[in-house]
Order: structure tokens, then sequence, then C-alpha cells
């Protein structure tokens, strides 16, 4: 639509698309009518139509979330890895599994997982909660939960619960068996797309016209955050700062991945094994390097950074951006990875002075939602105990 | 849908909210002639011309809103159609009908806004912003842009307080950046939020 001198035809057009919709008998929107709880300027979030959001799916979802007895033998449990203090990620460069292995990469936040095109570091296939879910749970290589094999054994432990029996029955009216992995992936679905983050000071500013929220430093960040000279918004963009979302009501979003110049082995762009990125999926050497874009809401509460925790700090972040892509030789790699023939363009030395790198980072600092890492809802139900304990005491209740 | 006198009374609203428009189209369009005029007597024929359209879209929404009481977007386009006709306390009562009926209508919270700026209720008019900012984004910078456009005909006539119309200016400033920032947002025009 070309906004016009007047602008009222811009007007009429949209008041005659409302007077269709109004005319239009009112279609039950199931979405819509769940109490998400939005934050001010934040869509409603698309909902597959077999898997309905209702309060009791989402709670059964919780403790499932919290509860290790979904794991094979040792004491995992999905919070284990996501830890809703650290913005539900790990704290750990690489995450570690139920047995001791090393995932090859880290532990993702899940603020906002809902509007997400596609989940995963690097997976453009994994596009819905419910199929994520069985990722963890069967992962052989790393063993994550170790539940492949011993499905049967971890559903009857559930089963015996007098508390997820009930909350079955609540939350799958329409089931006729019993409770089974189906209705576990479901249930964990609908509890992570609650898990929705927009009370930072940077949304006081923006959605709630509150100026005092954000200090001029933060402020400073924010202006050079979204300038075309720091390109960050090019790629951390939306409401959720990673890319394009999907909700109810918009075209199908694709998700995007780039290559910010992590690596470089051999002068020859590539990354290293188990962190190359969609070439994983695709094989196809251009991909080499592609990560999805990670959301930067409560980036201060997540690191270490990046898809294998390779870089430390904020500031660390911030000073390889400036750098165009990292320039030192390290450990692994060898030559510029800077020069990486697969680098995305918007990737190139920018130079940031040392106020302009302060600015960023406090900026991202402000990106922080303290209501929403201590959010009864999104608390463990099995206590105020820490995630990895609280589980346990669980088991031995039900035992 | 509430219809408060039947299926007929919903196709006569139907007919008079058609007529209605068609004359505010017209309106519209003869307001645009008469600002794109330079010669005095020219423009003055054109704006007689809106002024009339305007009137007669008005007699229509009415019609219209008689024969539905819940009608809103009818009693939005009577207040657009009044708010023309400079009776900008009457266009927020409509706009409040509207409102009432349908609350958060975007174009209604945007009208209403405009009737607030030419009032002077602007701690008003920024909370409509922000209602907008949040739900619909191109109706918002519709509003921003008249803010912006109500700002300078202040410098020439002012109407409100010396430091009334300062703060407001801060505030149009910095919502315009904010507004240019997270512009940069939207993915692909996916949606008007973003
Ligand atoms: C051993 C640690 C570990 C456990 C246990 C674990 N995760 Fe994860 N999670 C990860 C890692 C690592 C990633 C990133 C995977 C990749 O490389 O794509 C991830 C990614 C995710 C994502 C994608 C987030 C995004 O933004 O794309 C979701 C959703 C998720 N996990 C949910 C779960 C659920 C539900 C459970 C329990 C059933 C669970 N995780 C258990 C480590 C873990
Ligand atoms: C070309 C797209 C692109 C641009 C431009 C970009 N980023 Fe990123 N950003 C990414 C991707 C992709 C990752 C993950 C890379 C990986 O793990 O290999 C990332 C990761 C990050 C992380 C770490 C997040 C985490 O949870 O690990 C931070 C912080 C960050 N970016 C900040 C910025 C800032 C600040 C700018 C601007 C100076 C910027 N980004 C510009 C795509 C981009």
């Amino acid at each position: 639509m070309k906004p016009t001198r007047a602008g009222s035809y811009t007007r009429l057009a949209l008041l005659g698309a409302w007077l269709l919709a109004a005319i239009a008998e009112a279609a039950p929107q199931q979405a819509k009518d769940f109490d998400w709880r939005l934050p001010p300027g934040f869509p409603v979030p698309r909902v597959p139509a077999d898997n309905p959001m209702n309060a009791h799916k989402v709670e059964m979802g919780r403790r499932l979330f919290y509860d290790v007895r979904l794991s094979g033998k040792a004491g995992t449990a999905c919070a284990s890895c996501h830890r809703q203090e650290l913005a539900f990620t790990d704290g750990r460069a690489r995450a570690r599994g139920a047995e001791g292995d090393l995932h090859p990469r880290s532990a993702m936040s899940l603020a906002n997982v809902v509007y997400a095109p596609a989940l995963g570091w690097a997976d453009p296939d994994t596009r819905s909660l419910e199929a994520q879910a069985a990722i963890p749970m069967f992962n052989r290589q790393p063993v994550e939960m170790g539940v492949a094999g011993v499905e049967e054994h971890v559903l009857a432990r559930l089963r015996a619960d007098s508390d997820y029996r009930r909350l079955f029955a609540a939350a799958f009216p329409e089931a006729t068996g019993t409770l089974a992995l189906l209705h576990v992936r479901r249930a964990l679905a609908a509890f992570q797309r609650t898990l929705i983050s927009g009370d930072s000071a940077y949304d006081r500013l923006v959605y709630r016209d509150d100026a005092a929220a954000m200090g001029p430093q933060a402020r400073r960040g924010m202006r050079l955050f979204f300038s075309e000279r720091a390109g960050c918004a090019k790629c951390h963009a939306g409401p959720g700062f990673s890319g394009p979302m999907d909700f109810e009501g918009a075209a199908r979003a694709e998700a995007q991945f780039h290559n910010t110049g992590l690596y470089n082995l051999e002068g020859r762009g590539r990354y290293p094994q188990g962190g190359q990125g969609v070439f994983e999926h695709t094989g196809r050497t251009e991909d080499v390097g592609r990560f999805r874009t990670p959301t930067l809401r409560n980036v201060a509460l997540t690191a270490p950074y990046m898809h294998d925790g390779s870089v430390p700090s904020l500031r660390a972040a911030v000073l390889h951006y400036a750098a165009g892509g990292r320039n030192w030789r390290d450990a692994v790699g060898s030559g510029r990875a800077a020069a990486n023939p697969h680098q995305s363009e918007d990737v190139r030395e920018i130079g940031f002075d040392e106020t302009e790198v302060d600015a960023l980072v406090a900026f991202l600092e402000s990106l922080t939602d303290w209501a929403f890492v201590s959010d009864p809802r999104f608390a463990n139900p099995f206590g105020p105990a820490p995630a990895e304990r609280a589980p346990s005491a669980a088991i031995r209740n039900a035992r | 849908m509430g219809l408060g006198q039947g299926s007929g009374g919903m196709q006569r609203a139907a007919k008079h909210f058609e007529r209605a428009e068609k004359y505010r189209v017209q309106g519209i369009e003869d307001t645009r002639l008469a600002l794109e005029e330079s010669d005095p007597e020219e423009r003055a024929e054109h704006h007689e011309d809106a002024q009339r359209k305007f009137k007669r879209a008005l007699r229509e929404y009415k019609k219209a809103t008689r024969a539905k009481r819940d009608f809103h977007y009818a009693y939005n386009g009577q207040g657009f159609c009044q708010r023309m006709l400079g009776d900008y306390e009457a266009a927020l009562t409509s706009y409040d009908k509207a409102l009432e009926l349908e609350p958060g209508f975007p174009p209604a919270v945007e009208y209403r806004a405009e009737a607030y700026l030419r009032l002077g209720r602007l701690k008003e008019a920024q909370a409509a912003y922000m209602e907008l900012f949040n739900a619909e984004r191109n109706i918002a910078d519709l509003l921003l842009r008249k803010m912006r456009a109500w700002l300078a005909g202040q410098q020439k006539t002012p109407t409100v307080p010396a430091n009334e119309l300062s703060a407001f200016q801060t505030w149009v400033g910095e919502r315009s950046e904010i507004a240019d920032q997270t512009a940069a947002l939207m993915p692909g025009e996916a949606d008007s939020r973003w």
C-alpha cells in the first residue's frame, strides 16, 4: 500500500478489509482464545491444529519439563540443560547429557521459542516443538536424556503417577488410550509455547512509552545496534531479535541461517566437526558455518555465546563483530576467519571505538527480562529447590 | 452480529453505509484538489465541494447507524465527516461510540487521536499512539506523521502553552526515532506490525 498525501486512501482500503471481516461470521479462533498474557506489541502465536492449547496441558508440560523421570536412567530433565534463571540455557559452552556425553553445541534459550520458524542451531527441517521434543529424548549421539530403547519403562513411570493421570485426562479430553509419548511431546510443546519474554527495559521503552526505562548509554547502544553501520538488526530482527517470526495470521516465515565468520579452518572456510552448521543437513559447501540467528533477549544471562560457546562474554561478542569475524589465530583455527569465503556480507569489519563497545554491551544488557526468569508460571513445580535436585525428590516421592 | 432490526436492518444499513463511503471518498478527493490548487477562488470552490460531500456522507452514516445500532464502522465514518466539517467535539462522541462497540478499533483510535490533537489534548493523543503502535504499526506511523504536521502548524499559530508544546515535540522526536529503529525489525512485511 502506497502512502498517499492525505493518507486516507490507505484507510479506505483497510476499512474495506475490516468490513468484510465484520460481515463474515466470526470463526472460532482457538489460538486467540487461550490466555497468552502477551506483552504489548507481541503477536498471537500460531498453534498446530492438532495440539490446541489448554491450561491443563501447559501444566502437564511444565511438570514433564522439570521431571527427571523422563530420562532413561540418570536424573536428567529438560530443565537440566534449560534452566529458568539462565533464560533456559545451562551456562555451559557445550551441553552435557545424561550419561556425561558432551553435546557438540550449546543449549539454546527457550525464550519466545513459540515464534521460531525452525528449531535448533542449524536444522531447517525441525519446525514444530512437538517434533523437536523427540530429539533430546531419543538422541544417541550424544545421549541427552537416553530414552531410546527404554520408552515403555519411562512411560510406565509416568503412568504410575496420579498427578499425570489427572492432568492427562484434563489436558487431552479427546484421547482414548493411555498416556503415550505423543502426549508427552504435545504437552512439552504447549508448555514451551507459553515461555514468552517481553518485559525488559527495552520493552518498557519501546512498547510502554517509559522513557526512563533505559539509561543514556543503553539508548546510545540501541541507536548503534539499529544503525546501518553496525547492521545488527539485519539478522537480529523482529521483537525476538532472532530474525523472521512465525505467528497467527502471518504468512509462513522461513528461518534464516548465517555464517558470522567464527572459523576459517585451513583458510578454506571450514568449521570444526559437529559445528558445521546447515552443511551437516544439506551437504552443500555454501552452507558450511551457517547457523540460525539466536535471540538476543536475556542474552546477558546466557553466556558463553555462539553455537559452541566459544565466545566468553558479551564484550567479546561485540568485538567479534567489530573485527568483522574472528580474525585471530586460535587453537582450532588457522588463518583469518574474516576471509572465510562463505561468510555473510553483513558481517564485515566495523571498528567500534571503546565507548561504542560499552554502549552496545549496555544495550544488550537492557534486553534482560527479570520477570521472565523468576516467573512462577515457568518455575519448577516440584518445589523451590534447584532444578537438578528437586526432580530427584519427585522420584523418591513417586516410589 | 447483533442486528438490532433483523436482516432487513442489516441490508438498509449496508446500503446507506455504501453511499456514505462513496461521498466520503469524493470529499477526500475534493480536499486533495483544494490542497493542490494555487488559485484561491478555485481552492475555495473545491473546499466547498468537499464540505458538501462530507455533509451528505454524514447523513448517510447516521442513517446506517439508525438501521444498525452496533455498526461501529458507520460511527467511525460519522466521526471522520464531523471532524472534516470542523465539529471536533461531535467527532469525539462518534469515535467514542465506535470504540465502545469495538474496543481498540484502529481507525477510530487514530481518528480520535487526530481530534484530540485539534483540541490540544496531547496526553490522550500520545496514549492513542501507543495503543496503535502495539496493534497496527502502519496506522501508528500515519498518526505520527499527522502529529509532525500538527507541530509544524503550531510553529505558526500556537494553540497550546509553549512548555506543553516543547515536551510534545521532544516526545514526537523520540517516538519517531524508535519507530524508525523498530521498522527495521520488520521481516519481509509479513505483517503490518513488524
Ligand atoms: C543435554 C542437554 C539438553 C537436554 C537434556 C535438553 N536439551 Fe534442549 N537443547 C540442547 C541443545 C544443545 C540444543 C541446541 C541443539 C542444536 O544444536 O540444534 C537444544 C535446543 C532446544 C530447542 C530449540 C530452541 C530453539 O530456539 O531453536 C528446544 C525447543 C529444546 N531444546 C527443548 C528441549 C526439551 C523440551 C527438552 C526435554 C525433552 C530438552 N530440550 C532437553 C540441550 C538439551
Ligand atoms: C549476518 C547476520 C548477523 C549479523 C549482521 C549480526 N549477527 Fe549476531 N549472530 C548471528 C548468528 C547466526 C549468530 C550465531 C552464530 C554461531 O553460533 O555460529 C549470532 C550470535 C550473536 C550473539 C551470541 C548469542 C548467543 O546466544 O550465543 C550475540 C551477542 C550477537 N550475535 C550480537 C550481535 C551484534 C551486537 C551485532 C551487530 C554488531 C550482530 N550480532 C550482528 C547473526 C548475525
